[in-house]
């Protein structure tokens, strides 16, 4: 019976079809495009929109060209009307389990590695600031907070060929910088 | 050299020449399944990260992307209703597409779920979001629901739904083609930098501590392996991104390619990637290969099921959609 259906197609859907493979092959090969040539940037402008619009830009650039070489966690450090401090630790994907990896780990990593730590993304930090303020309220309900600072803590891994660094080895020995401070009664 | 209609023809067979959509469906109800694993993890994450006290506001990501793009977040006040319906949508779509009910649609709402809820905050994504996205819209405009679906069961007794069993291929050879493309660009992107040509990537790669998954210390903290997993990593995605291709290799490969990733997915934890690469490998094997194999574990379950003391025309018709797809053939 379902043999009996026409598997044949026409040429126009063809045509069509073909030129959807070539947008595709066009998606892929963007990356490696000279996008500052005029030919390219006229054609990939319809490219560009699509892109954009679902977001599907392509690098594929897993650990390269180099893989990161600095292990990085944040804290946020609140200061209350009293004098009193309290302290709220950002998710960190190396005190999770493998099921919270998944969850949320590795989205907290992305982020905090790739993006609040970085200053090129300033825009995010008084979003993030105010997220620890309220993860924090629960145990400091009562409290007045004034200021909310952000910190960084890295730790670079020791060059190879200077200081091998054996696998089951965790440096607790981090660097911390306040990057940002945001006066919540401002 | 090759004339110019010779070309025409090798590219019409291999884009347009029908061929049986077993594959591309048993590869729709495991991409929807992982979907749904990651769905699921995903609905923790609701107040974090897309509800309107999530980390990153609505507003911020509103003004650091004013131009249009897919997002149904922006048409709506943040809101936990809204996220939830959001959500809600989005499951009934996976659950649709996993059982191939009314497919197309179910994957473009799918799609538009998955996107809206990725773009919500986009900082938090890397290359496996990516790949759900890219092969997701692929998929829709697949055969995927030409078997092995609800949707070819409701075929035999109402018109609207008959699609044929052979269909061409352009869907399922665009992903294949992404998938080489995913690996040979990666290597292109590797050779700009020092580590991967010193043999050295590996080790740091293991000793970021945010993605270490078990300890292999003896393994890994021998410099001549870490040097050949960082060479070997290089060689192994050369040849999935190109060898694959070549039918006396394609079999070998995805054996290996798999090694390689359930080896990255044991000592690094790379969420989803792994799993996703490996799911995407088996697109590699041939609808004849499929289909032996969904013979064997169809034919095992129906023997399970014919062992199961229930009503026995409930048990005839349980039969008859898990053998279905094979007695039309």
């Amino acid at each position: 019976m379902a043999f009996s259906l026409d598997v044949s197609m026409k040429k126009t859907h063809k045509i069509l079809i073909t030129g959807f493979i070539f947008f595709n092959f066009l998606i892929m090969a963007r990356v490696h495009m000279p996008l500052n040539e005029k030919f390219f940037s006229t054609l990939y402008r319809p490219v560009d929109t699509y892109l954009s619009f679902f977001s599907l830009y392509q690098d594929w650039m897993m650990f390269a060209p180099n893989p990161g070489k600095v292990n990085i966690f944040m804290t946020a450090d609140v200061e209350f009307s009293d004098g009193t401090q309290g302290t709220y630790k950002f998710p960190d994907p190396t005190e999770m389990s493998i099921y919270e990896k998944y969850s949320s780990g590795e989205k907290f990593r992305k982020i905090i590695s790739e993006g609040i730590r970085k200053d090129s993304n300033q825009f995010m930090w008084q979003d993030t600031a105010k997220f620890a303020l309220r993860q924090l309220r629960s145990e400091s309900f009562s409290k007045i907070p004034i200021k909310v600072h952000l910190n960084r803590h890295w730790d670079e891994i020791p060059n190879i060929k200077k200081k091998f660094r054996s696998h089951h080895i965790v440096n607790n020995q981090y660097v911390k910088y306040t990057f940002y401070t945001y006066e919540v009664l401002k | 050299m090759i004339s110019y209609n010779k070309l025409l023809i090798s590219w019409d067979k291999f884009f347009f020449e029908p061929s049986p959509t077993v594959s591309i469906a048993l590869f729709r109800i495991c991409w929807s399944f992982l979907i749904a694993i990651y769905f699921l993890l995903d609905l923790q994450n609701i107040n974090e990260f897309y509800g309107p006290h999530a980390l990153i506001s609505l507003q911020t990501v509103k003004e650091q992307f004013p131009f249009a793009h897919l997002n149904i977040f922006h048409s709506f006040k943040s809101s936990y209703e809204m996220v939830y319906a959001l959500m809600t949508v989005y499951g009934i779509s996976i659950l649709c597409a996993f059982f191939g009910f009314y497919t197309r649609t179910s994957l473009v709402v799918m799609f538009i779920c998955m996107t809206s809820i990725h773009q919500r905050n986009i900082w938090l994504l890397s290359s496996s979001e990516l790949l759900l996205r890219t092969i997701t819209i692929y998929l829709v405009c697949s055969p995927c629901g030409h078997a092995l679906s609800i949707d070819s069961l409701l075929g035999r007794k109402f018109k609207s739904f008959k699609r044929p069993r052979d269909w061409a291929p352009w869907a399922l050879r665009l992903i294949q083609i992404q998938i080489s493309v995913v690996y040979l660009w990666t290597v292109w992107h590797k050779l700009k930098g020092n580590d991967w040509f010193d043999g050295s990537a590996v080790y740091y790669a293991t000793r970021l501590e945010s993605m270490k998954s078990f300890y292999f210390s003896p393994m890994l903290d021998s410099k001549l392996f870490l040097k050949l997993a960082t060479w070997g990593t290089l060689v192994t995605e050369v040849a999935l991104g190109t060898l694959i291709w070549v039918k006396e290799f394609r079999k070998p490969l995805i054996v290996i390619g798999i090694a390689f990733h359930l080896g990255i997915e044991l000592t690094m934890s790379i969420p989803f990637f792994e799993i996703i690469m490996i799911s995407l490998l088996m697109l590699y094997l041939t609808p004849l290969e499929v289909r032996v194999f969904s013979q064997s574990v169809i034919g095992k379950l129906s023997g399970m099921v014919n062992e199961v003391q229930i009503y026995p025309k409930l048990k005839t018709r349980i039969l008859w959609m898990m053998r279905g797809h094979y007695v039309e053939n």
